[in-house]
């Protein structure tokens, strides 16, 4: 049996890193450039022709013809030249570990799948070389040979103690970090297998968003009139019920060579609404196509919306909803019920078709139109109705909104059902209080709640407010009530792209906060041209209240003129408001014939009770009983 | 890493040609950047506009459907995956593919595609405007494209460069090959080499059927024929290289000295290489101008060579000094 060689000039790692550049990244790169070249653009087609895997296949393949290549040179050099051109140039040289054996072809070809093997792992059996006393790696070791310099004043001692004890701990380091990876993969391979089920059931879902049209023409009262795809598509989309992408399948490959068609230039006005330009296009072309169609009518609802032009928009609106198309009927609910035209709101509510995927918006919009026009019985029933039978997100809208609405007077129904389901829903769904509205309501369910319905803004204590999760402008607005300053109510008031009932509760926290005269009175200005709908009358009767309060009855009274024409239905408690600020300023007989509209609707406030603060139900008693003394 | 350094650069005294050659192209840059980075970034805005290249995608789709015996079966199968998903990435993918093909973009406006008239218009406004963009971009009025055919443009192409980056890239070799190319076989021979290899690359690049609609435009192929005939010519001569391979330190890095034909063999290799792995559609570089450039500088070399043999005259101008302590000669 052959003993191996005593001990050889070693060659240094170093020189046989630098051998590997040479032969790798100059000599034979171009080489390999040239080989995966081919397979490189066969991934790119791939990728570009189809969802398939053949990208990975045509990369892989190339991959390991390239390391094939590798192993016929490193095969070649090693048995012809005793080395590779690198390792040559470096003077090192490749022999078997037994001195008086030639490195015979299969042996040079082992040592290059040893090595290749080495690679594949990541070059990790390669730190053998700093450990093992000849310095061979695991294909040297593998293949019985050695790596040795020629020239003695380049070769490498064997390693020595540090040196090996640093090996050893990579090797420990490396083996636990290939584990720590394995045992990720292992599980994330599950987690993908979860996800790609909840993908699944997404993509199903998705599919449902689209499957709710058919579903929406299978449930269509009554079936003999039911629409055509797109008009249910648009009145869905018009709910909120389905999404743009909804509405993009049901229009995309049988608009995109077909004939024209005004409701689907209609739908893809809709489709292109972050584009103004296309959109609008699309609006004009409606008419354009056809004239006198519902498409066109709608159309101009639409710009006539964007005009401000409310007359025509409600012309327009109203003769569509007549005609009984659906789409025309949600979009016209949904439009009169943010100018706070209720019993509007109710008509075109009756003309929409009752049907599951609609009974969501139906069921809330409804509550909302027949509170807004003191409906106030009529609306908590259907309120109770509604929570029954709706789903969590539509659920949350209906509690926020009557939470908000019963409450944001005075603090008596904070116990209601309506903020303890929206509070309930909160504490599960934290994050849907970005919203504005949600904010917005638990600001003043917590005012309610945690300070008794203190109304004195400034008596609260607003820096325990929990503002995690708040949407920003909330959290602007608390700072601002929290500062002696108006100024900051000032920089709210003017920024811009604010949502309405936003700016609304700014002015009713101002209003609330501050006693200034000259402030109120600028808001009192400035209040009408910015505001509408339920914000317009929320605030003012916010000023109305407020300059009660402060005996100023002559502004308070312009208030309560601007308000009548307003309010279609008054409401208690402006009645009584509007009948002292008519007194005190003079305006006897205005507050005479309020006062006969009040009592025609409510008891007498001799045998009220007397759930109010001192103040105000001692102002309209001694006014009451001054009218009431006046007539007699 | 291993870079040619040859003799570096030399000064204008000694290369007026170069220099010359160097200064023109960044005069045409200079005086045609702020058009080009005008009209550049109103065109790419114009591209960059989703709905534009969706649409055009749609429409570029439609047009090899019906156009079938002008695309290879690549093209056929993107078009009717493009046209039966919805998939925008596909359309927009399409879309981009189009500002490439100058048969569409020659006839796309007139044809009277049916369906959605108001995003047709819309397209075709926004088509016109970026046609009205091209027509006044420094690179497309300079460059080589499919459909403008002109002889002056074999040449004016060479002095166009789309960027700074592109400009250095191009120059910093001009200022090193050609400088040696110079010395060696005079300023006018260097004039010759230049233009006839630009020339002839943007004939190979347009008979290799990979020009499009995009314009061809730089220096890089008439630089390739420089390098070539460089590395022709010297043969078997040393050409100085610096080297690093991972640590500065004796043996790692430093110079060396290898043949010059080294240089093109490397060169002509990562060409081809990158011919072979970039479908035509998509490539953003000229692979094929560079070869044909590195074909033409071969070739001049190689008449050279002959010519002076027959002539029995030096190859090398007696002028340049010798390196007694080296194998090869040194420049």
């Amino acid at each position: 049996m052959q003993k191996p060689d005593s001990m050889p000039p070693l060659a240094a790692p170093a020189d046989r890193f630098a051998a590997f550049v040479i032969d790798n990244c100059i000599l034979m790169l171009p080489i390999y450039y040239l080989i995966f070249a081919p397979f490189k653009r066969m991934t790119v087609e791939s990728t570009l022709l189809s969802d398939s895997n053949d990208n990975v296949i045509w990369s892989t393949l190339g991959l390991v013809i390239v390391l094939l290549v590798m192993i016929v040179y490193q095969s070649v050099c090693v048995w012809w030249l005793s080395g590779t051109f690198g390792q040559r140039l470096l003077s090192l040289k490749v022999r078997s570990i037994f001195p008086s054996s030639q490195i015979h072809f299969f042996q040079s070809i082992s040592r290059s799948l040893y090595l290749s093997i080495t690679f594949l792992l990541g070059g990790y059996p390669l730190l053998a070389m700093f450990s093992n006393s000849r310095r061979r790696a695991f294909h040297d070791r593998a293949s019985d040979t050695i790596v040795v310099a020629e020239r003695l004043e380049r070769s490498a001692k064997s390693p020595v103690g540090p040196e090996i004890s640093v090996v050893r701990g990579l090797y420990a380091a490396v083996t636990i970090f290939f584990v720590m990876v394995f045992g990720l993969m292992t599980y994330s391979s599950m987690s993908v297998k979860k996800n790609a089920k909840v993908a699944l059931e997404s993509f199903e879902e998705d599919d449902l968003l689209c499957a709710s049209v058919s579903d929406a023409l299978a449930q269509w009262v009554p079936a003999e009139e039911a629409p055509d795809r797109l008009v249910a598509a648009l009145t869905l989309y018009a709910a909120g019920a389905v999404e743009n992408e909804c509405l993009k399948s049901e229009t995309e490959n049988v608009f995109s060579f077909s004939d024209e068609s005004e409701l689907m230039y209609l739908v893809k006005s809709f489709l292109y609404s972050e584009s103004p330009e296309l959109s609008n296009r699309y609006l004009q072309k409606v008419c354009e196509v056809a004239k006198d169609s519902n498409a066109c009518h709608f159309s101009r609802a639409l710009v006539a919306i964007t005009d401000k032009d409310e007359s025509e928009a409600q012309t327009q609106l109203d003769k569509l909803t007549k005609d009984n198309v659906p789409y025309a009927a949600v979009w016209a609910a949904k439009y009169f019920l943010t100018k706070a035209e209720n019993q509007r709101v109710l008509t075109h509510l009756a003309a929409i078709p009752e049907i599951n995927v609609l009974s969501d918006f139906i069921a809330v919009t409804r509550v909302k139109a027949l509170w807004g026009v003191g409906k106030t019985q009529e609306a908590l029933g259907a309120e109770g109705l509604a929570y029954s039978a709706i789903g969590l997100e539509s659920k949350l809208e209906l509690a926020s909104y009557m939470c908000f609405e019963k409450n944001w007077k005075s603090c008596d129904q904070i116990r209601d059902r309506s903020c303890h389901i929206f509070s309930s829903i909160i504490k599960d769904n934290a994050e849907a209080l970005a919203e504005l509205t949600y904010s917005l309501t638990e600001l003043r369910r917590w005012e309610c709640e945690v300070n008794s319905g203190t109304r004195n803004s400034k008596d609260l204590q607003l820096t325990d407010f929990p503002l995690e999760n708040m949407n920003e402008s909330v959290k602007s607005l608390v700072s601002a009530m929290t500062q002696p300053e108006y100024d900051v109510f000032n920089e709210l008031l003017k920024s811009e792209n604010q949502e309405p009932q936003f700016i609304s509760e700014v002015y009713r926290r101002l209003i609330q906060w501050t006693n200034d005269e000259s402030i109120l009175k600028a808001l009192a200005k400035d209040w009408g041209s910015r505001l509408e709908g339920a914000g317009f009358t929320k605030v003012g009767f916010s000023l109305l209240k407020k300059f009660n309060q402060l005996r100023l009855y002559s502004e308070s009274y312009k208030i309560t003129e601007i308000l009548k024409t307003r309010i279609i239905t008054p409401q208690k408690d402006f009645l009584e408001q509007a009948i002292v600020a008519a007194f005190q300023s003079g305006h006897k007989a205005t507050a005479q014939r309020l006062l006969s509209d009040y009592l025609s609707e409510y008891p007498s406030p001799d045998y009220q009770k007397s759930g109010r603060e001192p103040a105000s139900a001692s102002d309209f008693l001694n006014v009451f009983h001054k009218v009431i003394g006046s007539v007699k | 890493m291993i870079i040619p350094f040859i003799n570096g650069i030399i000064g204008f005294r000694r290369v007026p040609v170069t220099w010359c050659l160097f200064l023109l192209n960044v005069l045409v840059f200079v005086f045609t950047y702020q058009l080009s980075d005008k009209y550049q970034t109103e065109i790419e805005r114009l591209i960059d506009d989703d709905n534009y290249s969706r649409y055009q995608g749609l429409l570029f789709s439609r047009y090899i459907q019906d156009n079938p015996s002008r695309y290879p079966a690549s093209y056929t199968q993107m078009a009717s995956l493009a046209l039966n998903s919805s998939a925008d990435q596909r359309r927009e993918m399409m879309g981009g593919l189009a500002m490439r093909d100058s048969h569409f973009l020659s006839q796309a406006a007139e044809i009277d595609w049916a369906g959605d008239q108001v995003l047709r218009s819309w397209w075709k406004e926004k088509f016109l405007l970026l046609n009205d963009y091209k027509n006044r971009h420094p690179s497309y009025m300079l460059g080589i494209t499919e459909s403008e055919f002109k002889w002056d443009r074999f040449i004016t192409y060479q002095f166009s460069h789309s960027g700074i980056e592109h400009l250095v890239g191009n120059m910093l070799f001009l200022l090193i090959f050609s400088s040696a190319v110079e010395l060696m076989v005079g300023g006018l021979g260097l004039l010759v080499v230049y233009l006839f290899s630009g020339a002839f690359a943007g004939l190979f690049f347009l008979l290799m059927q990979d020009a499009s609609a995009i314009p061809l435009i730089g220096a890089s192929g008439a630089v390739s024929g420089i390098m070539a005939f460089f590395c022709v010519y010297m043969g078997q001569r040393g050409v100085r290289y610096i080297y690093f391979l991972f640590w500065p330190s004796k043996g790692y890095a430093g110079i060396v000295y290898l043949p010059a034909w080294v240089t093109l063999i490397l060169w002509a290799a990562s060409d081809l290489s990158g011919l072979m792995a970039t479908p035509a559609a998509f490539g953003g570089v000229a692979y094929t101008a560079h070869l044909g450039g590195e074909i033409c500088g071969a070739l001049a070399a190689l008449i050279l060579i002959v010519l002076r043999k027959t002539q029995n005259k030096e190859l090398l101008p007696v002028v340049l000094p010798i390196d007694s302590k080296s194998n090869f000669t040194q420049l």
